[in-house]
């Protein structure tokens, strides 16, 4: 029997349909009578929304004053709060003429974080490494200061966005250590100390963070022998330390897993030794790849910093809510929403930066394994 | 000395004298510890004992599920309080799965426009701290709405206004039991019909109409033994008498608060979740299931939720217990939840901080494992078999 062979075709052009700026709208914004009209409503929603947020935060806003009364109108910002008040927000209790020491420091930050953002060709390594020693050290010498003839300030004055990135930055560079041990302890074939770095892992990561806190902040001078007081700031820096062990564990632990077993079989065979394979061979791919989550865990650190006005710190939310029951500011409810709105700011700034860096982390690790 | 080295060169000598070697450091470590707190608790003038658990607790709890007054005591005091955690916990697991699972779908529609207002959503709530998110709720947006006599009012049934929102409530009269045992029997008999139906399309390949008869069977068999009995639920509607709102329940601006950001927050995270979950499913799966002959309904139903929910329950269950956890953050805006109860009322009272920070981590933990384990068997149930 002679096979029925179909017709050729040439390649047929796109329907019209589908082409042009119209066929891109037909696909994206009106496929289906469904879709037209979710299209409509949502283009009325957020068309009135934006209106209502640009006359509130911009045409209708007072944006100076001093006190609640120079914002009378309930439906526009009240960004004079903020002008009114951002040192506070940014130096916290600091000494105004100290100030310099803590512009350093955020000046400093920015290098850092300029050296992990770019590539310099070949110094890229050495100005990130250098750039990672120093600045723990010189920050911690120029705020708390006590050396070089500068004056000593108590951790107990910083406040606003210094503290809250004091508190992170030592909760995220503490916990990476303590973490990455919880994890080969995780994973060791030792059964004892499996189960041991299990439970205490698991403890941790089953009680509220606020829990935790309170207990060190509290508890803690309890357990210590006497003499042996521990200022109250770095109890917290404990606690953050402490908790946050725990998740960096679970984050290496992924890692760790995402290794074949075949990596772990072969370096035994050439006759590496525990510490050995781990430092030249797993470490490093694991750490690799659990470059993702550990972003996703900095920016929960960073988020949760805010529970510690719960115990009486004033951090850049703390502080906020200070000045907003402060006698100048307390008022209506408009002023609150404005002050959220511009500390939701400050956060989302953070975060959405540490994210939009994780992926990008994420995608050229993509295309260096292809 | 070369035997002794070789001795301790053997993998197995080694790793019993580290890991007794722990042992023993951990427990010399408590004793040590143990030792510490009694001479630091002796010294502070401590006491200790669970004894208080009996006393009088003196405060008032606002929102209280089960009969509390003053002058119970402090443990029905935890009780209470841990009641409402559970409460606030569950209520806010339930609208945020359900949210998270719309902006799921907005994410994954083929409307651009829709995709981005999902993605804005996500982006806006997971990146703002939670804690911010709940004052923004209480202090700022609750406390812009109108007073009680200008209350914004739905059909007439329920006001909202700045002391909470007012709803109605129902009032069972006689009979109402006989409706919960037509529920019951009607459950059971759709159970029933599910496993003979699960059993018969096993053996025959034929499929039985079970969820769809089981969904009405439990609708219309209490509707039906209610309307005989001449409906013995009343609904009290609350209503705005001289000073106040007579009748009906409140609920509170502070659990109404609570359970906006919450849901919000972690509505981000899960949406998140069940996207990603969905698309973790390869794309063949839908094309073959479609080449089958399948309906978009079934292949989502059949092919894709099944295997995405392998995906999905791990992290989910995280989310869950992320939840549960930070509802400890209500003391901050007044909700009488468990931590503030222990921390915020008890402990000033009592001032055996040590006793009450056992209890709750005891039952934080309790909650924590509760739902690990709920998971696990949902987990269990759900899995795929392995060949």
């Amino acid at each position: 029997m002679e096979p029925i062979l179909a017709p050729f075709k040439m390649p047929q052009p796109a329907p019209y349909q589908s082409k042009g700026l119209l066929g891109w709208l037909r696909i994206n914004f009106f496929s289906s009578w469904f879709n037209s009209l979710i299209t409509l409503v949502l283009i009325y929603i957020i068309f009135n929304l934006a209106n209502f947020l640009i006359h509130w935060a911009f045409i209708n806003a007072v944006w100076f004053g001093d006190s609640a009364k120079s914002c009378p109108d309930i439906n526009a910002a009240c960004w004079a709060f903020v002008t009114d008040r951002w040192r506070l927000f940014v130096y916290g209790l600091y000494p105004s003429e100290l100030y310099w020491r803590v512009n350093i420091v955020y000046a400093l930050a920015a290098l850092t974080i300029i050296s992990f953002l770019y590539s310099y060709g070949r110094w890229t390594k050495y100005f990130r490494i250098t750039m990672i020693i120093i600045f723990p050290i010189t920050a911690y010498i120029f705020l708390v200061g006590d050396a070089f003839d500068l004056k000593y300030v108590a951790p107990e004055e910083f406040g606003g966005l210094l503290l809250t990135l004091v508190i992170a930055s030592i909760a995220i560079l503490g916990s990476i250590p303590l973490g990455l041990i919880l994890a080969l302890g995780r994973t060791s074939d030792l059964k004892v100390i499996s189960k041991v770095c299990t439970y205490f892992i698991e403890f941790w990561r089953g009680v509220p963070h606020i829990v935790i806190i309170v207990m060190f902040v509290a508890l803690l001078p309890i357990f210590i022998p006497d003499g042996a007081g521990i200022d109250v700031v770095v109890r917290a820096f404990i606690a953050f330390a402490a908790f946050n062990s725990a998740y960096m564990a679970e984050v290496f632990r992924g890692g760790l897993q995402s290794i074949p077993i075949g990596q772990f079989e072969a370096s035994r065979a050439i006759g590496m030794s525990y510490w050995k394979m781990m430092g030249y061979i797993i470490l490093p791919q694991a750490i690799r790849n659990s470059i993702p989550a550990l972003m996703n865990t900095c920016i929960m650190i960073f988020k949760e910093t805010t529970i510690v006005m719960l115990i009486g710190f004033s951090d850049l939310l703390g502080i906020i809510q200070i000045s907003l029951e402060s006698s100048d500011w307390i008022g209506p409810p408009h002023i609150f929403s404005s002050a959220y709105t511009f500390a939701a700011l400050i956060y989302f700034i953070f975060t959405f930066g540490m994210s939009k860096y994780s992926r990008r982390l994420e995608n050229r690790s993509n295309i260096e394994q292809q | 000395m070369e035997n002794l080295l070789s001795f301790w060169r053997k993998g197995s000598v080694r790793s019993l004298t580290y890991q007794w070697g722990l042992v023993v450091v951990i427990i010399c470590g408590m004793f040590w510890v143990y030792d510490i707190a009694t001479t630091n608790m002796a010294r502070l003038g401590l006491k200790t004992g669970f004894d208080f658990l009996t006393d009088e607790a003196g405060f008032p709890i606002s929102p209280a599920l089960i009969d509390y007054s003053p002058r119970s005591t402090y443990i029905e005091a935890m009780i209470v309080t841990l009641l409402n955690t559970i409460f606030l916990s569950l209520i806010a697991i339930i609208l945020a799965t359900i949210l998270g699972f719309f902006i799921a779908m907005f994410k994954l529609s083929s409307n651009l426009l829709l995709r981005k207002f999902g993605n804005g959503y996500v982006e806006v709530f997971r990146n703002v701290p939670l804690l911010l998110q709940l004052f923004f709720w209480y202090f700022a947006a609750l406390k812009m709405l109108p007073m009680k006599r200008s209350s914004i009012s739905f059909f007439d049934v329920a006001f909202l206004n700045i002391e909470g929102f007012f709803i109605p409530l129902p009032i069972l009269e006689g009979g109402a039991e006989f409706v919960a045992w037509a529920v019951l029997i009607a459950t059971l008999i759709s159970a029933i019909i599910w496993a003979w139906a699960k059993h018969r399309q096993k053996n025959t390949g034929q499929p039985f109409p079970s969820l769809i008869l089981g969904a009405g069977l439990i609708i219309l068999l209490p509707l039906l033994v209610a309307w005989v009995l001449d409906f013995p639920v009343t609904w009290e509607v609350p209503k705005f008498g001289r000073f106040n709102f007579e009748g009906g329940t409140a609920l509170e601006p502070e659990f109404t608060a609570m359970v906006f950001g919450l849901t919000l927050y972690n509505a981000a995270f899960v949406g998140e979740i069940i996207r990603a979950g969905i698309q973790s499913v390869d794309k063949g799966q839908k094309e073959a299931a479609g080449s089958i002959g399948f309906t978009n309904m079934q292949t989502y139903s059949q092919v894709i939720v099944p295997q995405a929910m392998r995906f999905i329950i791990p992290p989910i269950t995280n989310q869950y217990l992320s939840l549960a956890k930070s509802t400890a953050l209500a003391g901050a805006i007044g909700y009488a939840d468990f931590f503030w109860a222990m921390d915020g009322a008890i402990a000033p009272q009592t001032g055996q901080v040590m006793e009450l920070q056992a209890i709750t981590l005891a039952g934080y933990l309790g909650i924590s494992l509760f739902i690990a384990m709920l998971m696990a068997i949902y987990n269990h149930m759900t899995r795929i078999p392995e060949r």
